[in-house]
Order: C-alpha cells, then sequence, then structure tokens
C-alpha cells in the first residue's frame, strides 16, 4: 500500500489511484460512493472539477455526468471518513507502523513480525494435521482392501485367484453355463463373454449402494451371480 | 463369554478349528466372527450379528473352505455352516 493506495475503508485493497486532493489523474473507474464511478475527465486541482457519473450508464448513451454538488450525501460522509481514516494512516507510516490486514490494524513491525510468524506456525500445525489425517485414512483404506482381497479370494479357486492376481479379472462360469468375467472395479466391471474365445458379449452394471472396497464389491458380484443368476441379470443394467 | 472378533487374516486356521467364521462386509472390508458351534452363547452372539446384518437387508451366503463349491444364499443364521458372508444387496448402475 503506498499513498496512492488509500480507500476510505482499510478492508478494501485500492488496485488504481484514487486521489482526491490530487486532481492531475486521468484514470477513472474509482468514486467516493461505489454506486457513482470517477470519469477521470478533469485535471483540475479542486473537486468540484471532478466529474462523476453513474456506473449503469457507464459508456453507454448519454451518460450523466455528475458534479460533487450531486453526489449523495452518504458520499460525502464516506469522503470525510476516508480523509479521516488517510490522516491515521499517514500518521501510522510516519510512526513506522505496519498495517495488519489479519487483523486490522496498525502495529509496530516488531510485533506484526512475531503475529506473522505465529499465524505461519499455525498454518504449518494445521497442514501437517491435513496430511496426518490423510495418511491415516489411507492406510484405513488400504488395510480395508487387504481384507476385502482376502475375503474375495476365500471364494476363488486357485485357477480363478492367479488369474486375479495377474490380470485383476477373473472368469466363472454361472450355473446357467455362461460364462462372466468379473474385473476390478465398482461399476461396469461384469462381463459376460464367449465361453470358447472370451470375447466381450455384454457388459454389466451392477454394485451395492453403500461404499465398500473394491474385491468387496467384486466378491458380492460374485456371491449373487454363482446363487442367483436370474436375479444378478434382472437387477443389472445392460450395456455395450 | 463372548465372540471372539477375528483380525488375522488366517482364516482358514479359523476354519480348521472346527468353528465357524462370520463375515459382514462393510467400510473396512468386514467384519469378521467366530463361533464353536458347542457354545450356546458364541452361537447367540453370532446369531445376532447374523439377523442385524439382514435386517439392514444383506444377503447371507454360506461358502465352503474355497472357492470350488458353489455357495448358498440362507435366510436364517446355521450354527453348523462353516462360513458364512454377508454382502449388501446390489442395485443395477
Amino acid at each position: 500500500v503506498n499513498t496512492w493506495g488509500y480507500t476510505p475503508d482499510p478492508r478494501i485493497l485500492l488496485t488504481g489511484i484514487w486521489h482526491r486532493w490530487n486532481a492531475t489523474t486521468t484514470t477513472a473507474g474509482y468514486s467516493p460512493d461505489p454506486r457513482i464511478l470517477l470519469t477521470g475527465t478533469t485535471s483540475a486541482t479542486t473537486s468540484t472539477t471532478y466529474r462523476w457519473a453513474d456506473p449503469s450508464a457507464w459508456g453507454v448513451g448519454a451518460r450523466r455526468v455528475y458534479s460533487m454538488a450531486d453526489l449523495d450525501p452518504r458520499a460525502e460522509r464516506v469522503w470525510a471518513d476516508w480523509a479521516l481514516v488517510r490522516s491515521r494512516d499517514d500518521a501510522a507510516i510516519r510512526a513506522g507502523l505496519v498495517w495488519d490486514w489479519d487483523s486490522g490494524e496498525w502495529l509496530e513491525p516488531a510485533v506484526y513480525e512475531a503475529r506473522q510468524r505465529e499465524r505461519q506456525a499455525a498454518a504449518d500445525r494445521a497442514r501437517e494435521r491435513h496430511q496426518a489425517a490423510a495418511l491415516a485414512r489411507r492406510a484405513e483404506r488400504d488395510a480395508a482392501e487387504a481384507r476385502a482381497e482376502h475375503l474375495l479370494a476365500l471364494l476363488l479357486t486357485p485357477e480363478q485367484q492367479a488369474e486375479w492376481a495377474t490380470h485383476g479379472r477373473f472368469h466363472v462360469t454361472a450355473p446357467s453355463g455362461r460364462v462372466y468375467q468379473l474385473s476390478r472395479g465398482w461399476a461396469g466391471n461384469v462381463a459376460e463373454v464367449d465361453p470358447h474365445t472370451r470375447r466381450r458379449l455384454t457388459r454389466f452394471c451392477i454394485h451395492p449402494r453403500q461404499s465398500l472396497p473394491l474385491a468387496d464389491n467384486v466378491a458380492a458380484q460374485l456371491l449373487l451371480l454363482r446363487t442367483d443368476e436370474g436375479r444378478f441379470l434382472a437387477t443389472a443394467n445392460p450395456g455395450a | 463369554m463372548s465372540v471372539l472378533t477375528v483380525d488375522s487374516d488366517d482364516d482358514r486356521a479359523v476354519l480348521a478349528s472346527g468353528r465357524g467364521l462370520l463375515c459382514v462386509m462393510d467400510t473396512t472390508g468386514d467384519t469378521r466372527l467366530m463361533w464353536d458351534p458347542s457354545r450356546p452363547d458364541e452361537v447367540a452372539t453370532a446369531r445376532a450379528a447374523f439377523d442385524a446384518a439382514k435386517a439392514r437387508g444383506m444377503v447371507a451366503y454360506r461358502v465352503a473352505e474355497s472357492g470350488e463349491r458353489t455357495p448358498e444364499t440362507i435366510r436364517d443364521f446355521d450354527p453348523t455352516a462353516a462360513k458364512i458372508i454377508l454382502a449388501p444387496a446390489l442395485a443395477g448402475g
């Protein structure tokens, strides 16, 4: 923030020039009242030569142009407040104080630096807690997946286990004689395949409504397929 | 005497011991209980876990020790079963 950067409200960061008393600017866009924009077409040294325009009419047709006398009285109050703030802020700067945006107050540099260090340390601690929590969640997911893999393995023949371990899928022959391929996945991971060529014929989308490890999902699909193929087919959505 | 919670992955050792094993699928993979068919208290606890899972809409399967034999759906708790798996009902995606 420099001397050109003050705004009536210190919570608002001014990115352009807003200076009432240095009337040499031609930069438009700011005014004491946010409803009214400074056209910035003047180079006079008194406020009466400023020109203001209603932003709703900005750049379209006949622009309504205001003088200071036309301004909303509220704008005058804002100007007055702003002058007060600027006067106070100038004094603070001369005193070597630093504006703290977080607390909204002027601080001694040492105090400001200490607060910044505290905030940084707090942010670091929060980040570390977040990372630790994420790691813990990942470990829980990995453990759950390992248990589910173990449960699924108990439902598979040695050949299916080998296929699953190698390719992430296995084939099962249903009571009807149809052959299905179950792949690691949640939805659309079951397909009927040609018994001889193993070419995919129809893919099915069927899964639990609740969240489970992927291997549990496959185990549930396998159990239903082997015990009630008709229900499986009636429930699943077939796809391409 | 309560039913033991099985944390070990060595289910086959459990099955070989003559105890029954109940696996209820959940977000942790599954929650496992084992029971001794000759211990009424253990059977009662396993039955209660079975009934609670069924009440949540889960489907019960009696399964063999390996994937060679076809699993069967069961409606009621079978204390003589070697292994029972409770899986959530499936829905079309």
